[in-house]
């Protein structure tokens, strides 16, 4: 194994769980999450010269995530319309279940997120669920820090909305 | 200041758990791929390299004729840089020296790198290769021949070799179904070497040297000068400031 090739399994064991949710999280889909988040490190892998060393990893992997993220949207639109109607389905028989488990108590939130537009839950994984920094949400999804700002303030409001259209009330929630 | 509404949301980080066997599942897949990539890439690169070493035959070879026409003997070199100094020349390039030496001593000792050829004896030795390749390198440290600089690239790749080799061990444990303790053991080793690191803490880094070299003395029957450090769950049932250091405790 190469010093870059064990670089990248490091990051793997580290961060690949963190990974894999925040993209399960935007997809809503166990099983393509899975390859989306082999092919964010097989991307980190191909275009490690690029990595600053003063640099945090787990910021530079997270923009490859979301890069990944929305490429796979985009091509795979028409068939995430299907999906929006039958979320966290896996493919070829497999049962989710055996993939991810999921809290019963967080389900709801988990899928009050998953039918918000893309930017709003994006935007509400990483700077809510992840808790990066304005600077470092704003440098994984190339937007300015004002932008950030102003989008998670809509977004924790229409995610409030989405709650109480199915009846949840959570105390303070912005 | 969070709201409750940000504790639930947070907890949900905590809540979703991609099952384990998929995660090492998806990880053997990713390491084939890389694998194949770096396969596909050498040819392209071949040309650039022996062009390189060409090129770097001829500069050498310009070079040493520059040196050995201008330079003085190498014996009036020495002591004339020791009479500006006022230290050996030894004592001025040892940190260096040492510094070159500083990987990981792996010549004689490999792990299996080809996932797929993994078999049960190839596991077994995994695990007793991957302990001697990490006390070899932590030893490095408590003799102080290994001074880890962590924003250093070079240190870097140290730390993750390391830590790969500390993963390989505890899956091969994991796979073999070997003692849950020394399992334990394994699996600890390479969060202790990452916090270490993350927190940029010589400390740690001698704490997963006391775990290694104890692993080393009970599971390899390494014969150490050294008492045991009584830290290790395989070999003394005591782990608490592995896990104090690790914030399980």
């Amino acid at each position: 194994m190469s010093n870059k090739q064990r670089v990248i399994t490091d990051w793997y064991s580290k961060y690949s769980s963190s990974i894999y949710r925040y993209i399960l999280m935007t997809i809503r889909h166990a099983h393509h999450a899975e390859d989306l988040t082999q092919e964010t490190f097989l991307k980190a892998y191909k275009y490690f010269h690029s990595f600053k060393w003063e640099a945090n990893p787990k910021t530079w992997l997270f923009s490859i995530a979301h890069n990944v993220t929305v490429d796979f949207m985009r091509k795979k639109q028409p068939y995430l319309y299907l999906m929006e109607m039958f979320p966290i389905k896996a493919a070829k028989g497999e049962s989710p279940d055996e993939i991810v488990q999921i809290n019963e108590s967080s389900n709801e939130l988990f899928q009050a997120i998953g039918r918000l537009k893309k930017s709003y839950r994006e935007i509400i994984i990483l700077r809510k669920i992840k808790e990066f920094s304005i600077k470092e949400t704003a440098e994984i999804l190339n937007w300015s820090e004002s932008k950030v700002k102003s989008t998670l303030s809509r977004a924790i409001q229409a995610l409030e909305k989405e709650l109480l259209k199915e009846g949840f009330v959570y105390e303070n929630t912005i | 200041m969070k709201t409750p509404f940000d504790k639930s949301l947070k907890q949900l980080e905590h809540d979703i758990s991609w099952n384990e066997s998929r995660k090492q599942q998806t990880k053997i897949k990713l390491v084939e791929e890389m694998q194949k990539t770096g396969r596909k890439q050498k040819p392209k690169g071949q040309l650039a390299y022996y062009s390189s070493i060409a090129m770097f035959l001829l500069v050498a070879s310009i070079g040493l004729n520059y040196l050995l026409n201008t330079t003085p003997p190498i014996d009036q070199s020495i002591t004339h840089v020791e009479k500006q100094t006022g230290i050996s020349l030894k004592e001025k390039w040892l940190p260096a020296f040492i510094q070159q030496k500083n990987v990981l001593e792996t010549d004689s000792l490999q792990l299996t790198k080809d996932y797929s050829e993994r078999t049960e004896e190839t596991m077994k030795r995994d695990v007793e290769v991957a302990i001697h390749i990490l006390y070899l390198q932590l030893e490095k440290l408590e003799e102080g021949k290994w001074d880890p600089d962590f924003d250093r690239e070079k240190d870097h790749i140290i730390f993750s070799d390391m830590i790969s080799a500390a993963n390989q061990a505890s899956t091969a444990a994991h796979l073999l179904d070997l003692d849950n303790w020394l399992y334990a053991d394994l699996y600890n080793i390479s969060p202790l070497i990452a916090e270490a690191r993350d927190k940029k803490d010589i400390d740690g880094l001698v704490l997963a040297y006391q775990l290694v070299h104890d692993l080393h003395v009970a599971y390899n029957g390494y014969e150490s000068d050294e008492p045991s450090y009584g830290v290790t769950l395989y070999r003394d049932a005591n782990n608490d400031s592995i896990r104090e250091y690790l914030g399980r405790k």
